[in-house]
């Protein structure tokens, strides 16, 4: 059914996302609590900072990235120098400029959700002797939670989709840093028109699906 | 006790107090909007005032100056909000001991156990709080309140979310729980009737400020210090001894000093103690008790205060040492040319005697 080349190209996509779901997520709740819950100096600062990538030409936040990654760049040369490794053109370059641009998304579905959870249990359970910590993974986490994985299906569906900072960081390499996205632009631009129409079927059925279990999360967050 | 000398801006409106409580249970009464609540979120710690500071026992809890703010859950004051606030995802029983500390600083003063049984919620351990009534959710948050061993109970209008017959049933609960419980309790409400059954002292809080504060009678007699208004529906509340009863003749018979009051009968045996409730115009009054009539219950009475607003009069009336709320017109009161001091009866229908204990 699927080309090996298409095979891979999904893969590489699913576990690129996953990866940078998976190192999103802690910082993206500890900064959504940040967001949802405290108020402080510099906080529409930080908000700004957090969101940007989400106004931003993805080109331009990937312009940024390969400017900060690459070898000769802050970053990028502290890694090589350090640990030897090179980010740019490589998978790795892929989970970075995914992680950049969902974070957002994923941040504004956790304050969301966490501003959905009345503060007045917070404070009725800080009342009752627990910490800010305690409060956090014994009311709020469990309380917002349905919302959060909504907003971390979003991100992630974004990451799959993920087209312009991928390309300037990472790439169009088949096999190596080449997403679903890309592969569909690569298949269109030589004419293999098939596979482009079996990627973007597939595209379509996967952001549909992801976006409507979100949704109903959403939902269902709500009533409780 | 507690000291309280601070002062809060919140949008347009400024609290501003300068008291020392020092009764058991303390009232703060005013109409909403007046700064009760954001008088017990400064004391919670759950706010902190903009200057002045709150010492409790000796222990600073905010102080502008030395720029102290003990956090909320380093303070062990127990806290019943007006909508209880249990968590909606843990059941009774987690709700109840999720702030049980874990090992007891100070004398252990509060068994969770006699808690639960004197707010009869045993039953319901299990279940989750949309599983609950109104009634049973706020018995659940003076539970849990209590579970932590509180210094301090503040309760946030806790009956105001419950209707007029729910109230009166939850309030010997409270009452129950500030006699066998040795903590200092401070009790926003707007209804003068809860101050009556349960306060020592009362503060009145108009606009931020208090305005007036004494024994709640006292209060209560003093037109300039309490609007009348808020006097509507003022019921006098009081617990008394059951000394006999008689299904035969649908009575039983409340000791009130050397006299009696005869109300409806019910089940509750000889020696135990009723709470009943009396609506201060259910009251009438006479001067002369020799009159035929078939009311059960004539009392004889002095009347201590007499406040008068507006066609009404409000009379504070000493009965046998207990003091109770008597209102009628300004007319009625001119015709039998009451004073204070005058010795008068006093004429309840057993029928308008509210029993609130359900045997």
């Amino acid at each position: 059914m699927l080309t090996t080349a298409e095979v891979d190209a999904l893969v590489l996509s699913i576990k690129a996302a996953s990866l940078s779901l998976i190192l999103i997520l802690p910082p993206g709740l500890f900064i959504g609590w940040l967001l949802a819950k405290f108020s402080f100096r510099g906080k529409s600062l930080l908000n700004t900072i957090v969101m940007l990538p989400m106004v931003l030409p993805p080109v331009v936040s990937g312009y940024f990235l390969l400017i900060l990654f690459s070898k000769r760049g802050p970053i990028g040369r502290l890694l090589w120098q350090l640990l030897g490794l090179e980010i740019v053109f490589s998978w790795l370059a892929v989970v970075l400029a995914i992680s950049v641009i969902s974070f957002p998304l994923l941040v504004r579905g956790i304050i969301t959700a966490m501003e959905g959870v009345n503060p007045q249990l917070e404070n009725a359970a800080r009342t009752l002797g627990a910490r800010r910590l305690k409060v956090f993974f014994t009311i709020t986490l469990p309380l917002s939670y349905r919302g959060i994985i909504g907003g971390a299906i979003l991100g992630f569906s974004r990451s799959l989709g993920e087209f312009g900072a991928t390309m300037m960081v990472a790439g169009n390499i088949p096999g190596k840093t080449q997403t679903l996205p890309l592969a569909i632009f690569n298949y269109i631009q030589i004419g293999q028109d098939a596979s482009a129409y079996r990627l973007v079927l597939l595209s379509t059925v996967i952001a549909f699906g992801t976006l409507w279990l979100s949704e109903r999360l959403y939902l269902k967050g709500l009533a409780c | 006790m507690l000291t309280l000398s601070f002062r809060k801006q919140l949008g347009s409106f400024q609290l501003e107090v300068d008291h020392v409580i020092t009764e058991k249970v303390t009232a703060f009464l005013g109409p909403s909007g007046s700064g009760k609540s954001t008088l017990l979120n400064c004391i919670s710690g759950i706010l902190h005032p903009d200057k002045g500071e709150i010492i409790f026992v000796g222990q600073t809890l905010y102080s502008s100056q030395s720029k102290k703010r003990l956090p909320p859950e380093k303070r062990r004051f127990g806290y019943v909000f007006q909508d209880g606030h249990l968590f909606p995802h843990l059941t009774v029983q987690q709700n109840i001991f999720y702030g049980r500390p874990r090992r007891f600083a100070d004398k252990n003063q509060i068994d969770t156990e006699v808690v639960i049984d004197i707010l009869e919620i045993g039953g319901l351990m299990n279940r989750y709080p949309n599983q609950l009534s109104g009634g049973q959710r706020q018995r659940v948050a003076v539970a849990r309140a209590l579970a932590i061993h509180p210094r301090l109970l503040l309760m946030d209008e806790p009956l105001a979310s419950l209707d007029a017959g729910l109230k009166n049933r939850i309030l010997p609960y409270l009452y129950h729980i500030k006699q066998t419980f040795d903590i200092p309790i401070l009790y926003v409400t707007h209804s003068i009737s809860e101050v009556m059954a349960l306060a020592d002292e009362a503060f009145w809080l108009s606009d931020g400020r208090i305005t007036a504060h004494g024994e709640p009678h006292e209060l209560l007699a003093s037109p300039s210090a309490l609007p009348i208004a808020q006097m509507a529906g003022v019921e006098n509340i009081l617990s008394l001894p059951v000394v006999a009863s008689s299904e035969q003749r649908g009575i039983t018979e409340l000791g009130l000093g050397s006299q009696k009051l005869l109300v409806s009968y019910t089940k509750i045996r000889i020696g135990e103690t009723m709470p009943i409730a009396i609506k201060a115009q259910d009251i009438i009054v006479a001067i002369d008790p020799n009159l035929l009539i078939s009311a059960r219950n004539i009392l004889r009475g002095t009347i201590r205060h007499i406040a008068a607003q507006g066609g009404r009069v409000m009379l504070s009336v000493d009965i046998e040492g207990r003091l109770f709320s008597v209102e009628l017109t300004s007319d009625a009161r001119n015709q039998l040319a009451l004073a204070e001091e005058t010795v008068c009866y006093f004429i309840i229908k057993a029928s308008a005697i509210n029993l609130l204990w359900e045997a």
